[in-house]
């Protein structure tokens, strides 16, 4: 597992200052950190010269002092590029990439939904695995999110009592 | 349900809009379908998947990398293997923890097991969808002999719990091994029959070709996986691709087929349950001895990690995040059929309602029980409810009148 990825210079020497950090923890895998600035150009880049023709998903992560938005493209030759973009903790945002990617449209979505990160010119952005009744502006995965015993959160309404979440 | 979350677009007095699920029998986990149709023709189709939303990945980084394992075993009841060896090996990456070859040899036996049960299952499910029941007796007697051998190798039907951090729980035996091989020969005899069957059956032929189309190009670019991308001919699989567990050393073949519609995507299956018995032969036959596990160390250094498997249904991805805990902070699944909804927007755009239970059970969804299914007739101000079944009779007779395709009652 400790052998060396042979795309590790050719990427760092490509991408130059756009990328803030390139790193390849071993052979197919590789972690590119980017900027709100750079990161359109660095996916268009792993398309184009890498061969890049899947979007194996984009995630989110919440950092606690800011959010990272992780997308993880892969390459039938030259394996795993994962492209990391960290966003301000306090109202984050990144434009959407289905106009490149079409298969982020659900994954986009998703993010959305539980991480609160906003994606500015998705095409369909509503709600994709919470359920209708959950209390808007409340995203789960964040790491201060806790579950306010007197909201509702969907499921079956108690006969008895105050609301329960099902 | 919110009105606005299934959100039908009705242009003309012709069209009708038609909500399908959220609960479905084909398969498990509820999903809500809202179909446009105009006379026959789908028009669009949207979809809603927030029905089964159980909070896994929050209740992961809840629960050290032990007790996530079990959880996260329960993600699916068909892949289960799938999700916590494809979890174990990230574990095992960020632990730098190499686990003993004996162990990676068992771990892909009962993976391969798993998917000859899941094809074995799937294979049913379509016939039962098109209306050939004697399909689906056929393929789940076959099955049982699967699920015994899953059985008798981990003690578990359903989520075997074969997997600990750092190797397996139990070891093959000489009796097993044994009895395995004779099961496998018997289930390599029927593979070879419903490929064959795939193939060449004329009505079956008939009902699956030109079933929803997905272009080659559009299997691409709208990240299709598995045997739903493979039947597009798009040639991946993570077993060849990004080699993980005992793979490299087992021979096989990636089956792709050209066909682009829903008999590809039979093809793929029906050759991949050939291939996955070879494998697992020659894995039982090629085991290599030794220890089955080794102790983990109790936290993970701080890193990241992306684990790829093939899950039956297609690359299964989990990405798990360390932080020098004995927990992860972060563990995000991405499922394959995620990854194939897409797929079936586009399969059904331009096909018939009575396309629609085989086109949605073409990728092998996860779905649920008890489904029903309201017909708005927007021009006569009427509606009914149909749940699966009728909708599945209805696609039945359809075919039957109109294309003369039939099995008999």
């Amino acid at each position: 597992m400790t052998d060396e990825n042979p795309m590790l210079a050719v990427v760092k020497q490509d991408l130059g200052s756009k990328a803030v950090e390139v790193t390849a923890p071993r052979r197919k895998r590789m972690i590119i950190a980017a900027t709100p600035e750079t990161y359109r150009d660095i996916i268009k880049y792993l398309q184009d010269k890498m061969d890049c023709y899947h979007l194996s998903v984009l995630q989110g992560v919440d950092n606690r002092t800011n959010f990272e938005v992780v997308y993880h493209f892969w390459s039938d030759r030259n394996g795993m590029f994962t492209v990391k973009v960290a966003l301000p903790h306090d109202k984050p945002a990144i434009g959407t990439i289905t106009d490149i990617v079409p298969a982020a449209i659900l994954y986009e979505r998703e993010v959305h939904d539980l991480f609160g990160i906003e994606f500015p010119g998705h095409p369909d952005m509503r709600r994709l695995l919470l359920n209708d009744e959950w209390p808007k502006d409340e995203h789960p995965l964040r790491k201060d999110w806790k579950m306010d015993e007197k909201k509702f959160y969907g499921g079956v309404k108690s006969s008895t009592g105050g609301e329960k979440s099902g | 349900m919110e009105a606005s979350s299934l959100r039908p677009e009705v242009r003309s007095l012709a069209e009708m809009k038609i909500p399908i699920g959220p609960q479905h029998p084909a398969l498990k986990e509820p999903v809500g379908f809202m179909v446009n149709v105009e006379g026959e023709r789908i028009k669009s189709l949207d979809l809603d998947v927030s029905y089964n939303h159980r909070g896994i990945e929050k209740g992961v980084e809840q629960r050290d990398f032990n007790q996530a394992l079990y959880l996260i075993e329960r993600i699916c009841g068909i892949c289960s293997h799938a999700h916590a060896t494809n979890f174990a090996k990230g574990v095992e990456e960020l632990m730098n923890l190499e686990i003993p070859k004996r162990a990676a040899y068992i771990r892909l036996i009962v993976g391969e097991l798993e998917r000859i049960h899941s094809h074995y299952l799937w294979v049913g499910v379509a016939g039962h969808e098109i209306g050939f029941d004697t399909l689906f007796m056929y393929t789940w007697r076959d099955r049982e002999l699967v699920q015994d051998l899953l059985e008798i190798i981990s003690g578990n039907r359903v989520n075997y719990a074969i997997n600990c951090l750092g190797g397996v729980r139990r070891d093959l035996n000489e009796k097993t091994i044994k009895l395995a091989l004779d099961h496998l020969k018997k289930l390599g005899e029927r593979a070879a029959y419903y490929t064959q069957l795939a193939t060449t059956e004329e009505t079956m032929v008939d009902r699956l070709s030109g079933v929803g189309k997905l272009p080659y190009e559009k299997a691409k670019s709208l990240g299709s996986v598995g045997p739903t991308a493979r039947g597009s001919g798009v040639d991946s699989d993570v077993r060849r691709d990004d080699p993980y567990l005992a793979y490299p050393e087992v021979p096989f073949k990636v089956i792709t087929a050209n066909n682009c519609d829903v008999l590809g995507r039979t093809i793929v299956r029906a050759g991949e349950l050939a291939q996955s018995i070879e494998m697992t032969k020659w894995a039982l036959e090629n085991l290599p001895p030794g220890e089955i596990k080794k102790a983990p160390p109790r936290s993970a250094p701080p890193g990241e990690v992306i684990s790829r498997y093939e899950a039956p249904r297609g690359e299964l991805v989990h990405y798990i995040k360390s932080n020098n805990t004995d927990k992860a902070d972060r563990f995000g699944v991405r499922t394959p059929t995620m990854a194939n909804w897409p797929s079936v927007v586009e399969g059904l755009t331009g096909q018939n309602i009575a396309d629609i239970p085989i086109v949605v059970a073409a990728i092998d969804p996860c779905l649920s029980c008890t489904s029903r299914t309201t017909f708005v007739d927007i021009d006569r101000h009427k509606s009914w409810v149909w749940n699966w079944d009728e909708l599945r009779n209805y696609s039945i007779r359809w075919y039957k009148e109109n294309k003369g395709i039939y099995w008999g009652d």
